[in-house]
């Protein structure tokens, strides 16, 4: 036991230690000497990268930037739209036949895509400009429990069976808030008819 | 003192990535990973409760949510914790795992989950004529047998270095291809330390050395 104590005062100086030096050395090598790719910052670059790659317009009014910013990078590269944007890419833009990649944008994350007896939900903001509907408590809620709190079908499960949110849900409460913030500033679309 | 631990710990790890990390990490760092490891009791959602909007806190849940033993032997712990906590959130392992979840694990249906780690990440899951690959590392240690280099590339522009197609057709590359480099070289890494898995049909020298 007492070992164990002074093993984790070890563990804790070492730490202390190690973190100095290699701030000191972060200090004194001057930025992108240190083998880091470009726009490699942890925080900022996923931000910046996020506003690059949204394909609609966004309304920041009353949102957070940077939440938003966050959004877009985590809504953009987790593929939401795979299944949320029906069909994905506008006519001639569709990677997967090596076309350059043009996001269907009038349809954005309108959902409709048909899974078996699902279809994946609109999930753009409505008139109350909250995206699907939800407040940020229920969107979080359906994050985590994929609880369906719109009841579509109830003789199959009261879970959603085609949205992957037993992986979604190890989002940090700061990645799923800035989703929701992200998604209350798309705007509000329909179905392809 | 535990909580004090664990923030001292996180950030030796965050400035260790920044100062130390290179595109082929290579330096040994078993000792900073071990003592993340050993505090693996910390629960879910430890992390957004105790580490709020610090990137290590992505490192930190990563090396909690792993449901493999990780080598780490040669490799860059944090950016395996990253990678561990992006193959997370991406939701790899729901198409190459195959079937995700062990027998009554299956939180679809309402049960506690349980990954199934003897397929994890072996790929095999049918889509049409496509099927998932397996991205484990082969006897040489390389994921699915790409080098880092290669690994970018696929994610980077869906080109496909083993089949008949030149594209992948099922792979969600559009999207992969929009995340940082370095986000794409924490799931390698990830990728080079979970342990090998052969999948029905392939050959068993798969994780022969």
């Amino acid at each position: 036991m007492r070992t164990k104590h002074r093993s984790s005062r070890l563990t804790v100086t070492l730490s202390i230690v190690g973190a100095s030096v290699a701030l000191v050395v972060a200090a004194i090598l001057p930025r992108g000497s240190v083998g880091q790719a470009p726009g490699s910052d942890p925080n900022q670059s996923l931000v910046a990268r996020g506003f690059e790659v949204a394909p609609v317009p966004l309304d920041l009014n009353g949102k957070n930037p940077a939440l938003v910013g966050l959004g877009s990078y985590l809504v953009n590269t987790l593929h939401c739209s795979d299944c949320h944007t029906q069909p994905q890419f506008a006519p001639g833009g569709n990677p997967f036949l090596g076309q350059p990649e043009r996001i269907n944008a009038e349809n954005y994350l309108a959902g409709g895509r048909p899974f078996g007896p699902f279809t994946s939900r609109n999930i753009t903001p409505r008139g109350n400009g909250l995206p699907a509907g939800y407040t940020r408590d229920e969107f979080i809620h359906v994050m985590r429990t994929g609880e369906d709190l719109k009841n579509r079908h109830p003789q199959l499960s009261p879970l959603l069976q085609v949205m992957p949110w037993p992986w979604y849900k190890d989002l940090s409460d700061r990645e799923l808030r800035a989703i929701y913030e992200y998604l209350s500033a798309i705007p509000s679309a329909q179905r392809a008819q | 003192m535990q909580i004090r631990r664990r923030w001292f710990l996180a950030a030796g790890v965050a400035v260790l990535t920044m100062a130390c990390e290179s595109p082929q990490p290579s330096e040994p760092a078993g000792a900073e990973f071990d003592a993340l490891t050993a505090s693996r009791g910390w629960g879910p959602g430890g992390a957004d409760g105790d580490l709020p909007n610090r990137p290590e806190a992505r490192i930190i849940r990563g090396i909690d949510l792993a449901p493999v033993p990780l080598d780490v032997t040669g490799k860059n712990p944090a950016l395996v914790g990253l990678g561990s906590y992006l193959v997370q959130i991406h939701a790899c392992s729901g198409c190459h795992t195959e079937p995700n979840f062990a027998s009554g694990g299956n939180p679809f249906l309402g049960q506690p989950e349980q990954t199934n780690i003897e397929g994890y990440m072996a790929g095999g899951r049918p889509f049409g004529p496509f099927l998932s690959r397996n991205l484990t590392p082969t006897a040489d240690g390389l994921p699915a047998g790409r080098t880092l280099a290669e690994f970018m590339l696929v994610m980077r522009t869906g080109v496909d270095l083993a089949g008949a197609k030149p594209l992948l057709q099922v792979m969600p590359w559009p999207y992969t291809s929009h995340m940082t480099d370095r986000e794409l070289r924490a799931i390698y890494e990830y990728l080079r330390a979970i342990p090998c898995r052969v999948r029905s049909g392939e050959s068993p020298d798969r994780c022969l050395d």
